[in-house]
């Protein structure tokens, strides 16, 4: 049984300015609003702008706002974001440049990986002394920029580093037991880096990879913190 | 949707291509809709902050009419005593304790030290901070 639904999208070209486009979809619930988005340009409109690969949340390459909140749509159900009748309002992922209708330029995202090294660290799994249910892989970060869209810092301090590269910061530390090259110490502990998260938690709660970037931010707090304090200690004695 | 000072400028990822580029959205401060707990609590204190803030130049304003004798200040204390007045002194306490209690949270998941029960700290703050505005409109309005 197919579900009639509404897709309102956003739209961007440089030389026409922004629009927002609507479009009645029939479709099955169990597919997924990025199934709907390529039937939209199938069978409607063929300008339509957007990107996507994998379909299965492994490339990271087609992240929206939809209603409101950051997803994956390759792995976003139709019955999990609306009902039969329902509206989506799809827009492109937030604090990045829109280069076209639903496609951003992830430039940001990458400048601050760079930052950080753009580790690809490893071992993956949890490390000597770690409980399984204390891990959080950086590891599966698939580098989709769901997180430095959703982060209400980043709405307001574009220098800011953000939490995948600060998750990848953590992770760096993490498994170097505890050095960080002089270049990245800079880049994290000053007033754009990990002192500027106010724990809204919403990189966390958008990440379609488990990765918790909030968690790895305050515990690369908590390791700065008692590093300060070490340094206070050692310089009064 | 997010209101945004949007403007366009020369990519340079792709230069000869004008991208739209988001402006400063201070707007998602305060939307918390369809989002996490934590960005509740981000706004709470964002909302409440603002709030004290106001409230201290009011407060630096109330004690100004001291500066015009026993007079103007007898009767700013019999504006006080008003229903409305005192309702104002519920919304005061409010912010105090959102503000207060939701700090102690951040300080803590701040730190690293309790990060994984930001979701039940921040409904142990706000529980707290209900059974505390209660006792304190009681109080309010009985004394």
């Amino acid at each position: 049984m197919s579900w009639q639904i509404t897709y309102k999208i956003k739209r961007y070209h440089p030389d026409q300015g922004s629009r927002v486009d609507t479009f009645q979809v029939e479709i099955e619930p169990e597919r997924t609003v990025l199934d709907g988005i390529e039937l939209i340009w199938a069978k409607q409109d063929r300008t339509l702008v957007f990107r996507h690969a994998c379909h299965h949340a492994s490339c990271g390459s087609c992240g929206l706002v939809v209603n409101g909140v950051e997803v994956l749509p390759c792995i976003k159900l139709i019955q999990d974001a609306t009902t039969d009748g329902g509206t989506l309002e799809v827009e492109p992922l937030r604090n990045f440049p829109v280069v076209a209708d639903l496609v951003v330029d992830m430039a940001p995202f990458f400048e601050r990986m760079q930052l950080i090294g753009m580790p690809i660290v490893g071992p993956t799994g949890p490390l000597p002394g770690q409980e399984p249910d204390e891990y959080t892989a950086f590891e599966n970060c698939i580098e989709c920029g769901l997180c430095l869209s959703a982060c209400p810092v980043v709405a307001t301090d574009s220098k800011y580093l953000g939490p995948a590269a600060l998750a990848a910061a953590e992770r760096v530390i993490e498994v170097s037991e505890g050095r960080l090259s002089d270049e990245v110490l800079a880049a994290v502990d000053n007033e754009h880096g990990l002192w500027r998260c106010h724990a809204a938690f919403e990189c966390s709660e958008v990440c379609p990879s488990n990765v918790d970037p909030a968690g790895r931010i305050m515990a690369l707090r908590r390791r700065m913190t008692f590093e300060r304090l070490r340094r206070l200690v050692g310089a009064k004695g | 949707m997010s209101s945004t000072e949007e403007y366009l400028e020369e990519s340079k990822t792709y230069p000869g291509h004008k991208v739209r580029r988001p402006g400063s959205q201070v707007s998602r401060w305060f939307a918390p809709w369809k989002r996490g707990l934590g960005t509740w609590g981000f706004v709470l204190n964002r909302v409440a902050g603002l709030g004290l803030v106001l409230y201290l130049f009011l407060h630096l304003a109330v004690l100004s009419l001291l500066t015009r004798g026993q007079e103007g200040w007898d009767a700013f204390i019999t504006l006080a005593k008003s229903p409305l007045f005192l309702l104002l002194d519920v919304v005061l306490l409010a912010g105090i304790l959102g503000h207060g209690l939701n700090g102690l949270r951040v300080a803590l998941i701040g730190t690293g030290l309790l990060v994984r029960w930001h979701r039940p700290l921040f409904i142990a703050v706000a529980v707290i901070a209900v059974l505390g505005l209660v006792a304190g409109a009681l109080l309010f309005f009985s004394a």
